[in-house]
């Protein structure tokens, strides 16, 4: 029964790793939201953590669509919950989209293909910091018709061009070193206690 | 109604190894079958192998043929088999799809496709079968081991199978719990359902099991009918590691604390080892433990023993430091809930929590203070027969191994107060006397041991005295 | 008065519109018109908590643009983020928290069954949430154990031994995890999880008449704003 459909054991490894993911980036959220400037790396600290959870998932799974599936329900849940802003549908299917392609090239067994689809994957969540600068204008117009120049000012010193490069520079590290963490720890632990 | 005929199976990591050997066994309808014998002789693979999940979803070799409701389950998927066959499984947490309780009940029938008014049909009459009306609508998660595994009784129920396939219901049940249980089995076997139940403590079915099938290493070795099995003598039975026939009856010195009771304190002997006083513990408003005076002393096994729910693992967390509570001195020093939480262990009913690194014995190095001798980590690994597998990852070992880790880390750690919460739910009876045996060791080793319990053999076995908890 | 109960398709559609204006008309202050809609509903729906945190974070952000010329700089910089963040999605929050606020998971699910979305996602969205409390449960007992074991799982343990502190409160978690993943799925199997008939529901999730009434007003809104704005 090596057949490659999703069954109904996979159906909830993909609820059971979803719900794993979003209730660490929600921790993370929770910790690190507050910090100024650290809020913007939080995709790229997640992804250190997340690395490992994507890796064990695709070890356990490793059929097509079962990333996809994966990333859209985390999209969509965050989304709903925090507001549809169309940025971050549009990113967050985008990143998941790339990823699943990434990762059935490699059939879910190449390290290489699996680590790009990471990164992908890791931007998925992305379209939050995204919407900053994609709505930048109206939003700086906003603030100055409500609260003066100066302040919109000072907001405005972050929304940067630079700033979103370096934000996407080290989220992409961040996956990058991630995905190398989680095989490190799958070998470590779960191959040697036989579960994948 | 089953009909199993010259069965092998292997499974498909380990394929020379038959875990069931021949196999030939006819279950008529209505009748009520108890499957024992010790731990890993293959009677879980055989309920496993007649609801389907064996070879559908667990892979392997099966040769040989089995047929249920005059299906061949070879050649039906488990969703089919699922029409006739329903299952109620060990762990009352991980067997429910729902947070609603309602939706929990119906989920099964509405898997099926049952249409709507027949829906409403099944709710009344499975709420009113099985006395549910203050279970519904209620998160799962607020619900007590018994009432999830009623809910898992009454979600199979209501889909309506002919046939109820039970793998250890009642492992993790307190006494209350279990009665309510077979009261449960009963009232399904005068529905004239076909019931196979798979238990290392059988006591409470002893009133309505038809047939007893005994296995050993993956065959049957003996079928029994009611009265037979019945009377076997003591001697036979412990020899095939069985347990008692009968309810245990506790024979040691049981002290009785009714909580919340100012008056019924106990004070033990002055200049106790062990001394907690005034220990009222609150969960927001409820008071959920009040005991006045507890003295014990080391060298002792004491039983806790208690219907759930009336604070024994509050008892247990206060004691270890894990929450706030009550004044705890040892050896007339007072102890705060920080140097509880280094004198104190606490060996969890789910062993998997506690084990962290990636050899057995990382996990002791871990433990032990920094100057631990080699000699002295392998003389206890070697006490607790986990010699051979200091190199393997503790998550391979097995439960009963796992539990001796644990044990093995506090010694190492120099705690001399350990505290087990359920070690011996879901053993059987030549491991739970092995239990007994390593908590004979630790006794000589100069420690208090408290252990949380609802295995009356367990206590008569190696316990010294017992303290019962009761809320009034 | 029974409170509001809307369909959740309509609350998704919501989610999703409210976009339009936003795009439209963003920065003038007919956008307040579409965040009052989203607040009577809430309020009809009884979910006045909400409906006054939802207040309280607006006052904030006004407050905030008010007082902020009396602040030293470095106030508003380090809070910036949140201003831009809350300032941003607030009117999307709106419809958002009445969403996740008056909407059961399983009304959810029927609603998307109804939507023809596939068996994979709509066992998979269930089985997320179904998780959620079991994954709390875990990490409080891990926590415990990690402390008898003298292990600390804070703030200091995670700066001086990142790698190490985590890994011993993340992996006996996912072990825990996958058990129970591997439990439940045994335990949905036998009892018809993903068998070939349509699934049926107690629970009744129709499209009424104030469904549609609800999302008629909505685009009488966005109409109306559009040809004032012109």
């Amino acid at each position: 029964m090596n057949n490659n459909k999703l069954e109904v054991k996979d159906f909830i490894s993909i609820g059971l790793f979803s719900a794993i993911y979003l209730v660490l980036y929600l921790a993370l959220i929770i910790t690190l939201g507050m910090v100024p400037v650290i809020y913007f790396f939080i995709a790229a600290i997640s992804n250190l953590i997340m690395g490992t959870i994507y890796t064990l998932f695709i070890s356990k799974v490793g059929k097509k669509y079962s990333v996809a599936i994966m990333g859209s329900l985390i999209v969509l849940i965050v989304s709903f919950m925090t507001g549809v802003v169309w940025t971050k549908l549009v990113f967050g299917l985008g990143a998941v989209a790339l990823a699943e392609f990434f990762v059935s090239r490699g059939e879910y067994k190449s390290f290489k293909l699996n680590t790009i689809s990471f990164v992908c994957f890791g931007f998925l969540l992305f379209g939050t910091y995204a919407s900053f600068w994609i709505l930048k204008d109206e939003f700086m117009q906003m603030l100055i018709e409500h609260s003066g120049t100066e302040y919109a000012d000072i907001i405005a010193t972050f929304i940067n061009p630079t700033m979103l490069i370096v934000i996407i520079v080290v989220t992409i590290i961040g996956a990058i070193a991630g995905s190398f963490i989680g095989k490190g720890l799958l070998k470590k632990h779960f191959e040697r206690a036989g579960i994948v | 109604m089953i009909k199993i005929e010259s069965l092998f199976f292997s499974y498909q990591n380990s394929p020379n190894e038959d875990v069931l050997k021949n196999i030939n066994l006819k279950v008529k309808a209505g009748e009520f079958v108890l499957l024992t014998g010790k731990s890993g002789c293959g009677k879980s693979t055989l309920l496993n192998m007649i609801s389907g999940i064996i070879p559908h979803h667990t892979l392997g070799n099966l040769r040989g043929r089995i047929f249920v409701d005059n299906k061949d389950v070879q050649k039906h998927g488990v969703q089919e088999m699922s029409l006739s066959v329903g299952s109620v499984f060990q762990n009352p947490k991980s067997q429910f799809f729902h947070l609603n309780t309602t939706d929990e009940v119906l989920f099964s029938a509405s898997n099926k496709g049952v249409p709507e008014l027949e829906l409403e049909n099944r709710l009344r009459e499975t709420t009113k079968l099985f006395n549910l009306t203050k279970l519904l609508h209620r998160n799962i998660f607020g619900l007590s081991g018994g009432e999830k595994q009623k809910i898992a009784c009454a979600s199979t129920y209501a889909g309506k199978p002919e046939i109820f396939v039970f793998d250890e219901p009642s492992a993790n049940l307190d006494q209350g719990a279990i009665d309510e249980l077979s009261g449960i089995l009963s009232s399904l076997k005068e529905k004239n359902h076909t019931i196979l139940v798979a238990e290392h403590r059988f006591f409470h079915l002893m009133d309505i099991v038809d047939k007893v099938i005994y296995m050993e290493s993956g065959e049957i070795k003996r079928v029994y009918q009611r009265e037979e099995f019945l009377s076997l003598s003591d001697q036979a039975r412990k020899a095939m590691g069985l347990r008692d026939v009968h309810r245990t009856e506790i024979k040691k010195e049981i002290l009785t604390l009714v909580t919340g009771d100012e008056s019924s304190n106990w004070a033990g002997s002055i200049n106790s080892d062990f001394e907690l006083k005034h220990l009222n513990y609150k969960y927001g408003k409820t008071p959920v433990i009040n005991i006045e005076h507890i003295a014990l002393n080391r060298e002792q096994v004491v039983a806790i023993i208690g219907k759930n729910g009336c604070g024994k693992s509050t008892l247990a967390h206060c004691l270890c430091g894990l929450k706030k509570g009550g004044l705890l001195l040892l050896n007339g020093k007072e102890y705060s809930e920080k140097k509880r939480l280094k004198a104190f262990e606490l060996v969890m009913q789910d062993v998997n929590h506690q084990l962290f690194t990636e050899s057995v014995m990382d996990e002791m190095l871990l433990a032990a203070s920094n100057d631990a001798l080699m000699e002295e980590i392998n003389k206890v690994l070697a006490e607790l027969d986990l010699l051979e597998y200091s190199a393997k990852h503790p998550m391979s070992l097995s439960g009963g191994q796992k539990q001796r880790l644990v044990i093995g880390a506090s010694i190492m750690a120099g705690k001399d107060y350990i505290i087990f919460d359920e070690p011996t739910s879901g053993l059987d009876y030549v491991h739970m006397e092995a239990f007994a045996e390593i908590i004979k060791i630790l006794k000589t080793k100069n420690k208090l041991i408290l252990i949380i319990t609802h295995d009356y053999e367990l206590i008569n076995l190696c316990c010294d005295r017992v303290i019962s908890l009761s809320d009034n | 008065m029974k409170a509001l109960k809307l369909d959740p398709r309509t609350k998704l559609l919501l989610c999703l519109l409210v976009n339009v204006p936003i795009a439209l008309f963003q920065g003038s202050s007919w956008i307040l018109l579409f965040v009052g809609y989203a607040l009577l509903l809430l309020l009809l729906s009884k979910e006045y908590k909400v409906a006054l945190i939802y207040l309280g974070m607006y006052a904030f952000f006004e407050a905030f643009g008010l007082i902020s010329s009396f602040l030293p700089k470095i106030i508003v910089t380090i809070l910036s983020h949140l201003i831009i963040g809350v300032g941003l999605f607030l009117p999307f929050i709106a419809y958002g928290f009445l969403l996740i606020r008056t909407t059961e998971i399983n009304d959810l699910a029927i609603a998307l069954d109804k939507m023809k979305m596939p068996n994979s996602v709509i066992i998979s969205f269930l089985v997320l949430f179904r998780f959620i409390p079991t994954i709390k449960e875990e990490k409080q007992a891990i926590a415990n154990a990690m402390k008898l074991r003298g292990i600390s799982f804070g703030f200091k343990s995670l700066a001086t031994q990142p790698m190490k502190t985590f890994e011993y409160m993340y992996i006996p978690m996912l072990f825990s995890l996958l058990k129970s993943g591997e439990e439940l799925t045994v335990a949905s199997l036998t009892r018809g999880l993903g068998g070939e008939q349509k699934r049926t529901y107690l629970r009744t999730v129709k499209m009424g008449a104030v469904d549609y009434g609800v999302l008629f007003i909505f685009l009488i809104m966005m109409v109306f704003v559009f040809f004032v704005q012109l």
